[in-house]
């Protein structure tokens, strides 16, 4: 599981690796019952602070998404936490408006935008494109 | 411009005091030939030691836009300067107290053979900053000999004759060599850094078996003792040149003076060592210790040693020699003591120049104690006077050797508990000078 | 559970009237990273040097594992690691020699780390310190802080003058001595980067002050900055009134205000107090942040 942390970005360390691992589950490259790395393991790979591993993991613990079994590990859940699916629906109702919004400012049209939609699919069932790594 | 280039040594700022106490050592020669010699090979070997001879230029002039030639001239005219004006000096001092012309000459003569010893140093590998170090250490006991032999009245050797023509013809067959600009390193050096070639010691192969607890001993590079480093870092070159003159100054009586002469230098090279002892866990006394030892070891062997020879007997009953010797140990620890309150955190707040004056009052009076008890009053005062001083009280104590003795080693006790506390209780805050901080290598 | 290093109100000049540290306060525990930040000469030396009982605070005090280090020099610098930008070993010494004379010093000396750094760092054992580079004398400074396994790491600007590769692998080394021992660790840092990266925590000192003492992601969520022109504010003290101001700076045509708070809730609360329009507030990098807290006039 190749996770990238960038330190300078707008959002914390931990908030970028709770992304990363959600869009994994989400594109299907972590399955139910995957082993994660140990908070120990991950920090020394990312090179970052231990405690930032954890509150990852303890948050992502919280919303459901992942779960520590004594003394084996931490595993991708086997079931999908459950969301309260109206709510979920209104936000993502104003993050379209938002980005039509933009779009259109930008001088988009609407074929141009889903174009944009159908590469970020792709993108989330394959992972981080390659080429990023290399700017 | 090569004035302003003069300006710039870090020893400009020293060379008035030098011409001053050579005038002065002046005034004393016709009076006391012999002494002389000693005193003016030890102002030779400090001229040429701080100024550094085989340096052409620091690092920072190499980058103006001057040529080498105008850098090698300032640099040739300071030194000889920094040789000759002293020289010039006690001759006129000489001359003025009555001595003779021929008597004038010795200093001019024994400046002009340092000078010498200069030049050659400068005339290897011209193109570079620096020469190498190593010719300085090979040539210093041969010029140091020259010196000796001519300091002495007796020898009839016409110094300035041969040398003063041959410093001469060096120098401009030196300058005509010099380049445009000055390399750091020769072409094929390694780095930089002009460390000699292959510093990576060969790996010995590990006598225990990997995983089992190994001792210093075993590891390639084989240090005797875990210690060393604390050693070498408190041990200087210096401080090994300065145990001589303890030796002789106590052996010749001068116990006071040497000490506040010999010691500083040393202290001041290992106090810049120990900020990282103080990193360390081992007890502050450790380090104190490791600085103290072999100077009183020194003081303690030299004061023995005044006792051989054909003099009058300097004691008159064994418990009067105990006393002495305490006397002495006492001095030293009290030197050293004066020297760490300068760190001493209690007196953090007082600035910087009230320590240093404070400092050098503690030590320079002293030391013009000694000397004008040797120039002026023709005998060392300290015989009489100083250890007095510190052993009156028990001599007013009934003359019972077992209640002196008593009284000394409570005297040494108190003395060395003061000195332990206010160096546990030392802090350094100026920055440690690595030394690749020397000022001529600074860009 | 007692604190690893805690400082109560202390205070430190070097000469009458000119303070360094003025009333620093903080704690660290066990696996705790800290940042500490600030401008040159702002007190983190001196307040490294304090904490390792190399200088006695005037005022308050300051407890390492529960002990004064002034008191009990021994016995705390056995359990701490110290690696200083500033640091001189002894150049006369071999690296053999320094490492024989550390692992006597400290009963609890990790061969199989000594073994393992030597080799990561390639240092070579033979050559005296003064002949290495600045970046292999670090280095061997750095293997002897860590080998013994210290409670407390204290680095003063270890990674500086460092390139990019050797400052990762101090990194690595700080982490994973983080790992396993559960070691805290004190650094002051010029890299930006490097304090995001491992700081859980950042102390930002200024002026010998705690300006700040937070965990790095409640700064990067909670503090944002707000640029207002300067035509529609005439002068800072309106805008530093405002709730939730930290510092307001002139840069050019605009102040610079750091808020507390969400940038739309900072946004609100200065439309609010100024009554104008055309505030933007956004949520910057530490870089900025620290240059807008400390920052000089633009």
């Amino acid at each position: 599981m190749y996770l990238v942390v960038n330190p300078s970005d707008e959002l914390p360390l931990y908030r970028q690796i709770m992304r990363q691992i959600v869009e994994a589950i989400a594109g299907g490259r972590l399955k139910s019952g995957d082993r994660l790395a140990s908070h120990r393991e991950l920090s020394e790979q990312l090179v970052i602070a231990p405690l930032t591993v954890k509150k990852a993991y303890d948050e992502l613990e919280a919303l459901g998404f992942i779960e520590t079994q004594r003394g084996r590990g931490t595993f991708v859940c086997a079931s999908p936490p459950p969301v309260d699916r109206a709510v979920r629906l209104d936000h993502l109702r104003l993050e379209a408006r938002k980005l039509l919004a933009e779009a259109y400012l930008s001088g988009l049209d609407f074929g141009e935008v889903a174009k944009i939609l159908k590469d970020a699919d792709r993108e989330i069932a394959r992972g981080p494109r390659r080429e990023k790594e290399k700017v | 411009m090569i004035y302003q280039l003069m300006k710039r040594d870090p020893e400009w700022t020293h060379l008035p005091y030098f011409i001053l106490v050579s005038a002065v050592a002046g005034l004393f020669f016709v009076a006391h030939p012999q002494a002389i010699v000693p005193i003016w090979c030890w102002v030779g070997f400090m001229a040429v030691f701080q100024g550094r001879p085989h340096q052409r230029a620091s690092r920072f002039e190499a980058t103006l836009p001057v040529a080498g030639r105008q850098l090698f001239l300032a640099r040739m005219s300071f030194l000889t300067a920094f040789l000759c004006l002293p020289a010039i000096a006690a001759g006129g001092a000489i001359l003025l107290s009555g001595g003779s012309v021929k008597q004038a000459l010795a200093p001019p003569e024994i400046a002009f053979i340092w000078l010498l010893f200069i030049t050659a140093i400068q005339s290897v590998r011209v193109r570079e900053l620096c020469a190498p170090r190593w010719v300085s250490r090979v040539a210093f006991p041969i010029m140091a000999g020259a010196v000796a032999g001519v300091a002495y009245p007796n020898a009839e050797t016409p110094a300035l004759m041969v040398c003063a023509p041959l410093s001469v013809a060096l120098f401009f067959w030196t300058l005509r060599a010099v380049p445009k600009s000055f390399q750091l390193a020769p072409p094929g050096a390694r780095s930089e850094h002009r460390s000699p070639g292959g510093v990576v010691a060969p790996e010995r192969p590990q006598l225990a078996p990997a995983g089992m607890a190994t001792d210093g001993a075993n590891i390639a590079g084989q240090p005797d003792t875990v210690w060393m480093p604390l050693l070498r870092s408190v041990f200087s070159r210096l401080y090994a040149f300065w145990l001589p003159f303890l030796f002789f100054g106590a052996a010749a009586g001068l116990r006071i003076g040497s000490c506040c002469l010999c010691l500083p230098f040393p202290w001041l090279m290992a106090r810049q060592q120990l900020g990282w002892a103080r990193t360390l866990p081992i007890r502050p006394r450790i380090a104190l210790w490791t600085f103290l030892a072999p100077a009183l070891l020194t003081l303690a062997v030299g004061y023995f040693a005044s006792f051989l020879g054909a003099r009058p007997p300097l004691v008159s009953s064994p418990w009067e020699l105990v006393l002495n010797l305490a006397a002495t140990i006492e001095w030293a620890l009290l030197v050293v003591l004066f020297m760490a309150l300068f760190d001493w955190r209690r007196l953090r707040h007082a600035s910087l120049v009230i320590r240093r004056v404070l400092l050098n009052l503690l030590l320079g009076i002293p030391i013009l104690a000694t000397l004008a008890g040797v120039f002026l009053l023709q005998k060392p005062i300290e015989m009489t006077l100083i250890p007095g001083t510190l052993l009156r009280p028990s001599r007013a104590l009934p003359g019972n050797p077992a209640a002196a003795i008593a009284f000394a080693a409570v005297e040494l006790a108190a003395l060395y508990w003061a000195l332990e506390r206010v160096f546990e209780e030392a802090e350094y805050t100026d920055k440690p000078r690595a030394p690749q901080d020397d000022p001529f290598l600074q860009a | 559970m007692t604190p690893v290093l805690e400082f109560l109100n202390v205070s430190r000049s070097y000469k009458r009237g000119a303070p360094v540290l003025t009333g620093v306060s903080f704690s660290l525990n066990e696996s705790e990273i800290a940042g500490l930040l600030g401008r040159n000469a702002s007190g983190k030396t001196t307040l490294i040097h304090t904490a390792m009982g190399l200088l006695s605070p005037d005022g308050g005090s300051v407890r390492v594992f529960g002990l004064s280090p002034t008191e009990d020099p021994v016995e705390v610098k056995r359990r701490i690691g110290f690696v200083s930008e500033d640091q001189v070993l002894p150049p006369g010494s071999s690296v053999a020699e320094l490492i024989a004379f550390q692992r006597y010093l400290f009963s609890t000396w990790d061969q199989a780390l000594e073994r393992q750094l030597l080799d990561r760092f390639s240092l070579p054992r033979g050559s005296r310190i003064g002949k290495l580079s600045k970046g292999q004398a670090r280095q061997a400074a750095l293997l002897c802080a860590v080998c013994h396994r210290p409670e407390l790491l204290l680095l003063d600007e270890p990674a500086g003058g460092l390139d990019a590769v050797a400052r990762r692998e101090f990194l690595e080394t700080s982490i994973q001595l983080s790992n396993r021992e559960g070691t805290a660790i004190l650094f002051s840092s010029h890299h930006m980067t490097d304090v995001e990266r491992i700081g859980g925590r950042v102390i930002l000192l200024d002026q010998g002050k705690v300006r700040l003492d937070r965990d790095l992601d409640r700064i990067r969520e909670d503090i944002c900055l707000a640029v207002v022109p300067r035509a529609s504010a005439p002068d800072a003290a309106v805008i530093e009134r405002t709730s939730g101001c930290l510092r307001v700076r002139p840069v050019f045509d605009d102040w610079h205000a750091v808020m507390e708070g969400t940038p739309e809730t900072a946004r609100r609360q200065l439309t609010d107090s100024l009554g104008i329009d055309g505030i933007r507030c956004v949520r910057v990098p530490l870089e900025e942040l620290f240059i807008e807290l400390v920052g000089g006039e633009r």
